[in-house]
Formats: C-alpha cells, structure tokens, sequence
C-alpha cells in the first residue's frame, strides 16, 4: 500500500517516502484492531502483539519504529516488555507510548521510570493520539541527528587520532637523532596531546662540549611540533659546525620571526656545558629559573630569563646576552618548562617553586634526586587531567659520565676523494666581534667535497689556533687566570670585555690541500697583527703545564705531523697529513 | 572570563579589563574588543586588576594587540597586574616590549 504522509509538520524529520512500523502491544484484539486502523490510516505499516513476551520476540525480528504498550497483560506486562524492548533495540531510539486504561498517577509515573516516552489514558481522542505521535517522533529524530553526529565526530576523531600518531612517528625519529642517551644526562617528556609542544635536544659540539636546548612553543599539538622540527634541524646543525650559543639564538630567532605568527613564540634555554673544565653557558629567554645543585645538594644558582623569547623581536634588534660560570664536578642543572610548575592537582593547586625547591635542596644522589623530583610531581598531580606539556632535563657535570666520543655530525663522506685547493679568510675587528672565526672557515670547508674524514681534526686544529692568536695574540688575555677558583667566568668575562673594544686587529686563516698518493695533506696558517711572542719559550711553557694551560697546543701537536712559528710568534702553520682516506694521526 | 572596554574622553586611548582568566578562552572577545574600532587608538591600557591567571596565548594576545597599535613600546599598557601575573610576564621580559607598571 502507498505510504500517506504521515505528518505535516517538517520538524518530524520523517522522510516523504519513509515508511514507518508501528507495533501494537495489547492483549484485547477489539483494542489492536481499533488503534491499528487509525495507524494504517496515517501511513503505518502495524505489526501486532498480544502480551509482552511476544512483543519482545517481534522487536528481535523486526525493529519497529514506534511502539503503544498496553501494561496489564498475561505472561509478560507492558513495564517489564518495555524495559526488555528497550534493551533489544539500543542504540536505536524506539518510542514507546503507553495506551491504558489506568489513571493511577503512580503507575503512570510508572511508565516513564522503566523506559517509556509518554502515556495516553483511554478512552484518548484521535487528534491527542496523532498529537503524541508527533511529538515521540520528533524525539525519535533529533535522536537520530545526534546519533549521526556522534558517528561521525569519532570518525574525525580516529582519523586525527591515526595522522597524529603518524605525525608523532616522523617526530620521534627526528627526536631520536639527538644526544639526550649521554650517562650524565636524563630527560622527561610529558606532552598533554600525542604531539608534543615542548622540545629537549641535545649535541655534542666538534671540541666536546655538551649543547642543551630546551624550548616551550605557545600553545601545544601539530602546530607547536612542526615549528620544533625546524628548531631541531638548525640547532643540531650549528652546533655540530661548532656555533656559539649566541649565534646559535640569533639564528633561532631569526627564522622563528620569520615562520611563527605574530602571537606565537618559543620560550627556551639554551646551554654549553664542557665536562672536562666545568665551563658552563646559559641563555635563558622566557624559560623559568634554571637550576643549578651543588653535590652536597643545594640549590646555589638560578639563571633567571633575561631575554625575550624567541620570534618576537626582529633581528635587527634581538641581541642575545648569555651567561658564563664554571661549575664544581657534581653539580647538577635543571631545565624545566613552566608546566612543570603549574601542574595542578585534582583540587586545582599548582604545583609550584617551593615543592620544586624542596625536592631539590633535600641532599642525596643527583640522579636520585631527579627521581624523587618525578615521582613528587606525579603524587601532587594524581589523575588530575594534564593542562600543558612538561619537560624535564637534568645534567651532572661529571667528567666521570661524559659521554662517548661524538657521533660524525659532519657532512656525509663523499667517495670522491679531495684534490688540490687552497683558501683564505680574512677578518678584521668587526668580523671577529661578530661571530665565531672557525665556524665562517668550516662553512667554507664544507662547500668542498669530499672531506668527510678531514673535518674534524681541521676544526679541532683550527678551534686550538683561533683561539690562541685571538685569546693571546689580539686581546692579550692571561691563561694564568683560569687556574683560580671561578677564573674560567672571570676569564671569559675579560675575554668578552676586551673583544668588544677590539680595533685594528687582523686575522689571515689559510688552508691548503695538496693530494699525495691515497691521501693528502693539509695546511693551516693563521697570522694576525697583535702581540708575538717568544716560540722557544712554548716547550718550556708546555713542561709546565699539565694543567688547563697549553693544552690547545699540545692538543695541536699530537695531531699534526709539524707545527711551526714564524714573525715572532704572529704566524703559525700546522701541517696535517692523512693517508688511505682515513685521516692518520702521526 | 569577561572583557570590558572604555575608551578614554579624549578618544586616544582604549583601556580593557579582563576579569577571572586570561587565556585562549579570551582570545576572540578581546579580538572583537579592540580589531573593530576604526579609527584605531593611539594607545590601548590593559587593565589586569580582576585577572587572576595567564598562560602564554595570553602573551601571544598582548604581542598581536602591540601590532595591532602599531608596535610602540607604549602602545600597550600593562596597569594593575597581580604578582603572579607580573611573574609570567618578567620570566618573558615582555618589560622590553611594552609598558608594564
């Protein structure tokens, strides 16, 4: 039979062609035949019941759409039919519409606890009837909207959920690619989302010093992470080419200006730790206090932000101050990100600086402490719902830990093997204020192929004899300071100090290659302008040395099969040579 | 959290007070509090004694109204920050990039 339609009110959500199955639960027949007349009048196709038990048989074969329920009836009554209905047809919503002939306000009320939609008392009118059929299906649509929604919010969900989880898979492998396994340092990360807003990176510079990032980009998830893997690739990179930190934040900067809308930013701690001297840098913008513990386990030090975080002030007027300290082997340092602080507990109280300093100046092993500080966090925080990342790094300034030897951060060795060159670099005062010599000559190095397997000592030779004709030569900077107690700080103080009035000065950096059977080899000149001095006496300076003075030099001389001064001690050249593609040391 | 504005008797200065939290919850209300008024104000005070917290999209909020004003360092005035507000934005030396008092 044709469908009529079965209401003319729109809100009803019933399709113009739908058909709609209405069963009838009455144990009368006179009653199912009266009401099922009226339905197929409406458009129903009515399928029948006579008591409860053979209603719910029906609603297992055939789920109607609509259901009018009689209550006293044998074998099964209509609240008990209604509670099982219920049950068979989820997540379906079904309405069930009482029809009876009880007007006892508790057991209508009935009706509505076990299940039912709505209750008309006969004997009802037809026009009351069609009006709570209305009404039950109107339910019954917004029922269904909702439903679909749901379906297919958490099918986004599930999407999101997979492209995340492929999204964190890429990140992590760019993650892994760091030195966070060394045996003086340990790490947590605990991102709010699968994607993590808060970074930790670490590397290991050419001449062995530790370089430490730790950043906090606003905000959290896929944006945060995308800008992390540009931070990572530029601060590996320049670390491994034997940047400053300061050139190191300059550049962040720069390419976080460029990328990072206007209300975005990264706040981070940059660090330099050399375990062998305890020579430590910190650059701190818009990170919370660094710590740093003694061995005896105080806290002795903070380094408070003094910079600007990173993508907010263009280049031109972002300079970036670091601090200098030398450390005690033992001491420790933390590096957290502020969620560490605001970690709030299920009564929604922060975590905060006194519970942190108090883990923290209890005495007891470094990496014990990192320990107790992790699970204090985790008792305050509970099953309270995470409200920003949380990073953790933890450093011992223990030579005893240092890590293994650098892996080759270098370019890639190339198969084709070095020919004959030679270039120059020449810099004057405001080149040498500017930024690191050594690194300008590395980027020129690495222009030439093939020189894999000469990097390192190049730069490691280099480092040596930039530094001396810089330190000594051009700033006249004693090494007899570095003996006292703190006078790496002081040292590195006067050395910052004196550079900044540097005039007049000038340094010639020369290198050479000129193959020879299966190898090669290298020369370095350097010469500057400044002060000399007398090359007889460096044997007996090295003699005297077995301590932080000349050890650049004789770091030199193991690696070099010569090298030699000239113009009173203005030129030196370091002579390298190498054989069967694997550099030798002679 | 709420936002109320009121513009100065002169017309040059739209001062803003943000009530309860300052976060991301803010974000479109103080958009419409300050990115519809044409012309624009030569100087825009936040005031903050009602603010209880901040987090750092509130801080990306500040640096989008700075150039929003034109990027001054008095463009924006910080007035009546609690210490724990202040807290949060010394540890960003935003004292460098706007007036804080």
């Amino acid at each position: 039979m044709a469908a009529l339609p079965i209401a003319l009110d729109e809100t009803l959500d019933v399709a113009p062609d739908e058909v709609l199955t209405a069963l009838i639960v009455d144990d009368e027949a006179v009653n199912r035949i009266v009401l099922g007349a009226m339905l197929r009048e409406q458009g129903f196709v009515v399928v029948e019941a006579e008591n409860g038990r053979n209603a719910c048989d029906v609603c297992r074969q055939a789920a109607p759409d609509i259901v009018f329920m009689d209550i006293m009836m044998p074998e099964m009554d209509g609240y008990e039919a209604t509670r099982n209905i219920k049950t068979i047809l989820m997540p379906r919503f079904v309405p069930v519409i009482f029809l009876t002939a009880i007007s006892d306000d508790h057991q209508l009320r009935r009706c509505i606890e076990v299940g039912g939609d709505d209750f008309l008392t006969k004997p009802y009118s037809r026009t009351l009837l069609r009006a709570k059929i209305d009404a039950a299906l109107r339910s019954r649509g917004m029922h269904r909207d909702l439903a679909e929604q749901r379906d297919a919010l958490a099918q986004y969900q599930l999407r999101q959920f997979r492209d995340m989880e492929v999204a964190k898979r890429i990140l992590d492998n760019v993650a892994s690619q760091n030195r966070l396994d060394s045996p003086n340092v340990r790490y947590e990360l605990r991102p709010m989302e699968t994607l993590n807003g808060d970074i930790i990176l670490a590397a290991n510079r050419p001449t062995g010093e530790q370089c430490f990032l730790v950043g906090d980009f606003t905000g959290h998830g896929l944006p945060a992470a995308i800008g992390a893997m540009t931070v990572h690739g530029i601060f590996m990179s320049m670390v491994a080419k034997g940047f400053s930190v300061e050139d190191i934040v300059l550049e962040l900067n720069r390419k976080m200006c460029a990328l990072l809308p206007v209300d975005r930013f990264l706040s981070a701690a940059i660090l330099e730790l050399h375990l062998d001297t305890g020579l430590l840098k910190v650059w701190n913008g818009g990170m919370p206090d660094i710590l740093v513990r003694s061995g005896a386990g105080r806290v002795i030090t903070r380094y408070a932000s003094e910079n600007v975080p990173l993508g907010i002030v263009p280049p031109r007027d972002y300079a970036a101050s670091s601090r200098s300290a030398t450390l005690a082997p033992g001491d420790q340092l933390l590096v957290y990100s502020d969620g560490l602080v605001e970690a709030h507990s299920a009564a929604a109280e922060l975590y905060g600086n006194a519970r942190l300093q108090a883990v923290m100046d209890t005495p007891g092993p470094a990496f014990e402490r990192f320990d107790a500080l992790l699970a204090s966090v985790g008792q305050h925080v509970e099953t309270a719902p995470q409200s920003d990342d949380v990073s953790l790094l933890f450093v011992v300034c223990d030579p005893a830990l240092a890590p293994e030897a650098a892996h080759d951060d270098g370019p890639a060795t190339v198969s084709k093997p070095p020919g004959t060159w030679r270039f120059q670099v020449d810099l004057r005062a405001d080149e040498l204020k500017a930024g690191e010599p050594v690194a300008t000559v590395m980027q020129v190095f690495d222009t030439v192929q093939g020189l894999g397997p000469l990097r390192t000592p190049l730069f490691l030779i280099l480092t040596e004899l930039c530094s001396n004709a810089l330190e000594h030569g051009l700033l006249h900077l004693d090494s007899g300071l570095k003996h006292r107690a703190n006078g790496f700080a002081e040292y590195y103080q006067q050395r910052q100090e004196r550079l900044e009035r540097l005039v007049d000065a000038h340094l010639e950096i020369a290198c050479q290659h000129v193959p020879s059977g299966d190898g090669g080899e290298l020369r370095i000149r350097l010469a500057h302008n400044g002060a000399g001095f007398e090359p007889a006496l460096i044997p007996v300076q090295l003699a005297d040395n077995a301590g932080l003075k000349g050890r650049g030099i004789r770091l030199v001389r193991s690696l070099c099969s010569a090298l030699d001064y000239e113009d009173g001690g203005r030129v030196a050249v370091a002579t390298y040579r190498w054989a069967n593609a694997a550099p030798r040391s002679e | 959290m709420s936002i109320a504005t009121n513009p100065s008797p002169d017309g040059k200065t739209l001062t803003i007070r943000i009530s309860d939290r300052f976060d991301f919850t803010a974000h479109s209300a103080l958009r419409a509090a300050y990115a519809n008024n044409q012309p624009r104000y030569q100087a825009y005070v936040l005031d903050l004694r009602e603010t209880d917290y901040m987090d750092s999209s509130a801080l990306g909020m500040l640096l989008q109204l700075k150039e929003h004003a034109g990027g001054a360092k008095t463009a924006v005035q910080i007035r009546n920050a609690k210490p724990a507000i202040k807290e949060i934005l010394s540890v960003a030396n935003f004292q460098q990039l706007m007036t804080i008092d």
